[in-house]
């Protein structure tokens, strides 16, 4: 069975945030809400890195295992999703995700925040599949087309890769050999455990 | 009488409290969700689509 | 041939081979090692080592044990919710927390309390008034201190609910409600939560300013507490307006664990503030420990002062106290009161009061 995973080759990522703005403008997430961020590290120092952080769809989810009213479910394919009917805001998920994928609408006084809004995968939601209800809460469903997550489609160096965890894996792992040097999964072994 | 009465009050509070406690109150697994039912989260959805989405990622993410 | 048999003199050679191993070994291990010091003590080597040996990591691998360690970085996106760091490990920890020993321990703990204190009422059963009551009464608290007390200890209820309703509300009441249900109660706990939280703050402070003098402790608790409180038998120990328990309840239950559940309290409902998510899950951790020590300590403050003690309520309810109560648990303030000139007021004399109080405001001429 498939296990869907993201992977960012930081020796590609050039930091054209095209990946934030394409999952802007698919699922038109809210001002404020980023579901994807690039984030750059020792930024104009030697070693310069950039990588684009959403949620990795984790295994054993710290946000699913702490939220007060059990809102988040997981695709037989490893996608980790969230009912906004029963999302209550309360922040929670957003102490617990080591990504800091989680966002909210708002941030005011009396920790009101609205409903957690983060990464879907492409995948929507516990909605119909191209319902309208879905595509207002938690935007496309491309998965559901056979398609797979924008940001990943179109970027363009290929340093996001997304889909089935052994191609991605495999498509890694070539280039690693070509080009010689460590592999560096950023993220997997906190998202998809010690063995990823 | 009192003193029986309470007894069998704190007899009974301390059962009915015991069976919070038995084994089939799930406290939390790993990617089990109980609540709203989701079509396409399912095993038959995703052993559907896993064909489409290999071919997808096969064609658009290796490097040619 | 007998010089070298002489006792003295082949002690003597021996002692001088002893001392010359020993010189040797040490030696041979001290003499090294003041390269260190010289290393350490002369400049000489100071320059030339920073510069073959320092920095001689590789930047790459620094900056993925950066981003590791939870390091943060450059990001050009902007929301409240947006943060720089690649992997925060706090969460994690957090979660292990909140959902390991905070959940376990915190359920058994408040099931322990109620079982203790239904055992001990079973067992002990209520603390009756010694030779009934008198049917005359005192002034124990006035009126806007009972106000006080009852607008905190609603407030406290509604939000001890509310709190555990989101601490255990996943175990104990979706198996019950369901999902759709329990996340519209959840939904109204948290936000009743939220906003009676800050209300709440400022009852428990005026209570802290306003009965810290009758809080503070001196001999006499001392001596309570040598006899148990008289909480089993029949020997009452001597007590001021507050008791040796109730002092405890206040410095430990409403300053101690009240301050700092208000304080977390506060981090985790504003966060408009700016704090870090790290903060907050520290601040969540703290805030659901001393609150459920709280609650636990509250089910005791509760039953002494309804089930447990006959006669103790209504200090609270109606402000005033059979004076045979006054003797028994609280002698000393009793004496005090007597002395200040303070008279006990029969149930008719305090009928009669209330209805010529109520004929002088309809208009009757007094006097």
């Amino acid at each position: 069975m498939a296990r869907m995973k993201f992977l960012c080759d930081a020796e590609r990522c050039i930091e054209c945030q095209a990946c934030v703005t394409a999952c802007k403008n698919e699922h038109e997430v809210p001002w404020g809400v980023n579901r994807r961020r690039v984030i750059v590290m020792n930024d104009g120092r030697p070693g310069e890195k950039s990588v684009s952080v959403a949620c990795m769809h984790c295994t054993d989810a710290p946000c699913a295992a702490v939220c007060p009213v059990d809102c988040f479910y997981t695709t037989a394919d490893g996608i980790v999703l969230h009912d906004k009917d029963l999302c209550i805001g309360c922040g929670y998920c957003f102490y617990a995700c080591p990504f800091g994928a989680p966002q909210y609408p708002q941030q005011t006084a009396f920790g009101v925040r609205g409903k957690m809004d983060k990464c879907t995968f492409c995948a929507g939601g516990p909605e119909t599949a191209h319902s309208q209800a879905e595509l207002t809460k938690y935007g496309t469903n491309r998965v559901a087309e056979g398609k797979l997550p924008l940001c990943a489609e179109m970027c363009a160096t290929k340093a996001l890769l997304a889909g089935d965890g052994d191609i991605v894996a495999d498509i890694f792992r070539k280039r690693v050999m070509r080009r010689g040097g460590r592999p560096q999964t950023w993220g997997w072994q906190a998202a998809y455990g010690q063995d990823a | 009488m009192p003193k029986k009465l309470a007894l069998a009050f704190l007899a009974a509070g301390s059962l009915s409290l015991l069976v919070a406690c038995g084994s089939d109150v799930t406290i939390y697994e790993a990617g089990v969700y109980k609540g709203k039912h989701d079509e396409t989260a399912t095993e038959e959805a995703a052993q559907r689509r896993s064909g489409e989405l290999r071919d997808r990622a096969q064609s658009g993410m290796t490097d040619r | 041939m007998s010089s070298s048999n002489d006792p003295i003199r082949r002690q003597r050679r021996w002692r001088a081979t002893f001392w010359s191993v020993i010189a040797i070994i040490v030696l041979s291990m001290a003499l090294p090692s003041l390269g260190y010091v010289l290393a350490q003590t002369s400049g000489a080597y100071g320059e030339q080592r920073a510069f073959t040996e320092d920095r001689a990591t590789n930047p790459r691998s620094d900056m993925w044990r950066d981003a590791r360690e939870g390091g943060g970085g450059f990001t050009t996106q902007t929301g409240p919710y947006v943060t720089n760091t690649m992997i925060s490990n706090v969460g994690e920890n957090w979660r292990q927390i909140r959902m390991g020993p905070l959940i376990t321990y915190g359920g058994w703990l408040l099931i322990g309390c109620v079982i203790a204190i239904a055992l001990f009422f079973a067992l002990t059963g209520r603390k009756r008034i010694e030779g009934g009551r008198s049917g005359m009464t005192v002034v124990r608290w006035r009126g806007y201190e009972r106000f006080l007390h009852w607008f905190t200890a609603i407030s406290f209820i509604i939000l001890a609910i509310t709190g555990l309703s989101l601490l255990f509300g996943r175990h104990v009441l979706i198996p019950i409600f369901g999902h759709q249900g329990f996340a519209a109660y959840a939904q109204v706990a948290m936000n009743v939560h939220n906003f009676l939280g800050p209300a709440f703050s400022v009852g428990v402070l005026a209570m802290i300013v306003l009965w810290m003098k009758h809080n503070i402790p001196n001999r006499t608790d001392v001596e309570w507490f040598k006899q148990g409180g008289g909480i089993v038998g029949k020997k009452h120990p001597s007590a001021g307006k507050m008791n040796g328990g109730e002092k405890v309840w206040f410095w430990l239950g409403v300053f101690a664990l009240g301050l700092i559940t208000i304080v977390t309290g506060f981090v985790l409902d504003f966060p408009n503030f700016g704090q870090t998510r790290e903060t907050m899950a520290i601040a969540q951790t703290v805030h659901a420990i001393a609150a459920l020590l709280w609650i636990g300590f509250f089910f005791g403050h509760a039953y002494i002062g309804t089930l447990g003690t006959q006669g103790a309520l209504e200090g609270m309810t109606r402000g005033r106290v059979d004076t045979n109560w006054a003797k028994q648990h609280h002698d000393l303030w009793y004496e005090e009161l007597i002395a200040n000139g303070e008279q006990p007021v029969s149930e008719e004399e305090l009928k009669r009061r209330k209805e010529g109080q109520g004929a002088g405001t309809a208009g009757q001429p007094s006097h």
